[in-house]
């Protein structure tokens, strides 16, 4: 619970104790022209109503450029892609922040998409956009995901004026309107601003200007934020949208007049683009010219170099147009544990070429039987690289090649409860594990063979709670803490249902069984259209269709780290 | 008189449709496609993705018990796709009318047995797995693969729920009356249920109503399922829908 601090602290002390502004790009004028920012759509829903803003979560690329607009909302998995390849390119300094469509306190997929970038990049820079509303609230959660930039949307000190510019607010399910509202939303702004700098985040201050309505109230938003401890305050011009589309912008020379009041409270930011919740790179600039050096093998760099050799598919690009697909049908098996990363990629293929994919995600052992003995279909990406070598020694499967690989994990509740450093700790008395030895062989067989290896097989057999057979029930258990750890794919801390809410520990390579790491995608002899068997191949090891197998947490073929793997594991169409 | 029966039954052929609709796939996974030992419960973290049931099993199972608890039974002859389904079926019944008495309530108990084995194999041996699960695939492939890829135990299962729905068009309702374990757990709430078709004590045995029951029951009988097919039939107006008899008639013919 929060405590009202606020008028023991005086507004001098507060002053004195603010730190120097960060090196961020929306806080700091030289950062704004080097530091990359990435915006991730994951927050569609709103709690507040804003008379200035017309939210949309289909805003073409190039269409307007505003907050509260992006092309399409992502989930946390493809934020997390996304984030991957922005610090790739604009290198470990740059900013990850969610700035909506919506407010991002409003969405849970906010705080799964930090937990899960968190996760992977442990010093990467978060930052988050609100209006404050839900701050009191999520501050806390915020803090431990490692937070340390905030903007939050103050448009105004007085109820009256923030009742016309927010008419209603909803909180919990439940819609407020009015001014009692609007203090509602003050006094939380109040408290939630006060805890972040309570919790060392350096906190922006946004307030939209919007003339004839809180131009004389912006003053005041600066003064009472600089006493909560806020470091800098951007004042944005309106731009004419949602009820207030017809509205003029407000002059410069108001906007300067108004700069030069609030500049005696605190700093003023003057570069804001005023970007959209989906913006990418520095404002202006399209590519990244400030690279930075990234030595060492990161598994997620997209190889981009097309007709690497093991690519054949794309070495011998098909000719034939996508249009030329048109309502044809493909049929497509493969390893039910691709699924996740098939699913939206047959969606977005269908949607490129016109033709139906039809697909089946199974466990492949299972799947393969079935082609070894009399099923068919024209595209297959099997688990177990024997498969496909069998598949191919019977002339069922024409060409295969390599598709991505899985690893293999530790997964505990959030916040590691039994501290589970590495792979011995699965032994330790106390700590309490959950195993699933009768799972399919990819999820149950590999990850007793990783404990095997590592020699706490029966040091972990002694700690199961639950020795089941289904790792997509094991994980539930990793949730909720009935268990302390357990070895499963990555792939299954990537579930809708799990994502954000476990953590990863990796595994030494020395321990993992080499069998259930390899994928290959093949094409059938039964493929009626070779063609088009080729160009979907080509689509799944393109780097949109890779980046899915990353985000779905394999690690693709067609990365640094992939190529080590073909190249150790021998996965190769002889 | 005619007049009523065709209006009740309008409405449960339509809330049977609507809930079929809405059910059916479901209803249909947890048949064909559920990998477990117990289908329809336990859903979230189902690796088969296509299913409904992943989303809609908690709110599904809380219409169900809430139905219960005021309506007894109803679930079952309003919106079960498989009683709509055996509904159907029955229509046809061979052996209509003829498995009744002892016989009849012998093997309607048959539905505890089967709801006891369901909860020890899901709580006490934690609902194991028993077919390999076909995540996503086409609708009739993905059956195929499913049994292809089966154990013994969940052929068996398939087998027995299958040939018990089919045989419906022997003995009319033959899963639902005597081995649904769904069903089971519906009848003891049923015995409690406030709102349901009763006899008042103007009834005179005529067994008018069994005639007419699609499960061959009578009103707060076992297996009554509150379809309210009896009160349209009753010559003396014995059949009647609320909390408790009405006085009027049991005052008058006590």
């Amino acid at each position: 619970m929060l405590t009202k601090t606020r008028k023991t602290a005086t507004p001098q002390h507060r002053t004195n104790d603010r730190q120097a502004l960060p090196f961020h790009p929306c806080m700091h004028a030289e950062a704004h022209e080097t530091v990359g920012r990435l915006h991730l759509p994951v927050a569609p829903k709103c709690n507040i109503q804003c008379i200035y803003c017309r939210r949309d979560s289909a805003a073409p690329p190039d269409g307007e450029d505003c907050p509260g607009v992006a092309e399409r909302i992502v989930s946390p998995c493809e934020a997390l892609a996304k984030t991957d390849r922005f610090l790739d390119e604009w290198g470990a300094d740059a900013v990850v922040g969610i700035a909506g469509p919506g407010d991002p306190l409003a969405n849970p997929e906010t705080f799964d998409t930090l937990a899960l970038v968190r996760n992977e990049h442990p010093s990467v820079r978060l930052c988050l956009c609100t209006n404050g509303l839900a701050l009191p609230h999520s501050i806390d959660a915020l803090a431990d995901l490692g937070l340390r930039h905030l903007s939050v949307t103050v448009n105004g000190v007085s109820p009256s004026v923030v009742a016309r510019i927010h008419p209603w607010i909803n909180e919990g399910g439940r819609i407020q309107r009015g001014e009692s509202a609007a203090r509602r939303l003050i006094e939380n702004q109040s408290c939630g601003i006060e805890a972040a700098v309570a919790r060392g985040m350096h906190v922006k201050i946004n307030s939209v200007v919007v003339p004839g309505v809180n131009a004389d109230d912006l003053e005041a938003v600066a003064e009472k934020t600089a006493a909560l401890g806020a470091s800098i305050i951007n004042l944005m011009p309106l731009i004419p949208r949602g009820h207030l589309a017809k509205a003029d912008r407000p002059s410069p020379c108001i906007v300067g007049q108004l700069k030069a009041r609030c500049s005696q409270h605190l700093p003023i930011f003057q570069r804001c683009k005023q970007c959209r919740a989906d913006a990418e790179g520095v404002p202006g600039k399209t590519v990244c010219t400030a690279r930075k050096d990234n030595t060492g093998i990161n598994r997620r760099r997209f190889l981009k170099a097309s007709g690497l050799a093991l690519v054949g598919a794309l070495s011998n690009p098909s000719v034939a147009l996508a249009a030329d697909f048109k309502g044809q049908k493909l049929q497509v098996w493969s390893c039910g544990g691709l699924a996740e990363a098939f699913m939206p990629l047959n969606r977005q293929y269908e949607e490129k070429t016109g033709c139906t994919v039809s697909y089946t995600g199974a466990f492949a052992a299972a799947l393969g039987k079935s082609l070894l003995g009399s099923a068919q279909t024209e595209v297959f990406a099997p688990r177990v690289l024997g498969l496909a070598q069998k598949l191919k020694a019977q002339g069922k499967m024409l060409r295969f090649w390599p598709l991505c690989f899985t690893k293999y994990v530790i997964a505990t509740p959030r916040g590691n409860p039994a501290g589970i450093t590495g792979i011995d700790d699965l032994a330790k008395p106390g700590v309490r594990t959950v195993l699933s030895p009768k799972a399919s062989p990819p999820g149950g067989k590999a990850a007793m063979a990783v404990l095997k290896k590592a020699g706490v097989l029966d040091g972990a057999q002694k700690n199961a709670v639950r020795k089941g057979d289904c790792v997509q029930r094991d994980i539930v258990d990793i949730v909720s803490g009935a268990a302390d750890a357990a070895i499963v794919e990555l792939r299954i801390t990537r579930l809708p249902k799990v994502v954000g809410k476990v953590e990863v520990i990796d595994i030494p390579e020395k321990f993992i069984p080499a069998k259930p790491v390899p994928f290959v995608i093949g094409i059938m002899k039964w493929a009626s259209n070779e063609q088009l068997a080729r160009n979907y191949v080509d689509f799944v090891l393109s780097e949109t269709g890779q980046a899915l197998f990353d985000a779905a947490g394999f690690i693709p073929a067609r990365s640094e780290e992939g190529q080590r793997l073909v190249e150790k594991y021998g996965v190769k169409d002889v | 008189m005619f007049k009523k029966i065709a209006s009740v039954n309008w409405v449960r052929r339509l809330c049977q449709i609507a809930s079929t609709a809405l059910l059916g796939e479901f209803a249909f996974y947890g048949i064909f496609r559920c990998p477990f030992a117990v289908p329809y419960v336990g859903c979230t973290h189902c690796p088969v993705v296509q299913c409904p049931g992943r989303k809609w099993w908690i709110p599904v199972w809380i219409g169900i018990l809430a139905s219960a608890l005021v309506f007894g039974r109803a679930f079952c002859g309003w919106a079960c796709p498989a009683g709509f389904l055996a509904d159907l079926l029955g229509k046809a019944a061979l052996l209509k009318g003829r498995l009744k008495g002892m016989a009849d309530k012998a093997l309607s108990a048959g539905k505890y047995p089967v709801l006891a084995a369901s909860l020890i194999v899901f709580f006490a041996l934690n609902n194991p797995r028993w077919a390999v699960p076909i995540r996503t695939g086409d609708f009739f492939g993905s059956v195929k693969l499913t049994f292809e890829h089966a154990d013994a135990w969940w052929l068996w299962r398939a087998a027995v729920v299958l040939a018990a729905i089919g045989l419906g068009v022997v003995v009319s309702h033959l899963w639902c009356r005597y081995l649904c374990p769904t069903g089971g757990l519906l009848e003891i709430f049923n015995r409690f249920a406030p709102l349901k078709y009763r006899m008042t004590a103007s009834c005179d045995n005529c067994d008018k109503c069994r005639e007419a029951c699609p499960v061959e029951s009578r009103p707060a009988e076992t297996n009554c399922n509150n379809c309210g097919a009896c009160a349209a039939v009753c010559p003396v107006d014995a059949v009647q829908f609320g909390t408790r008899p009405k006085a009027r008639h049991e005052s008058r013919d006590a």
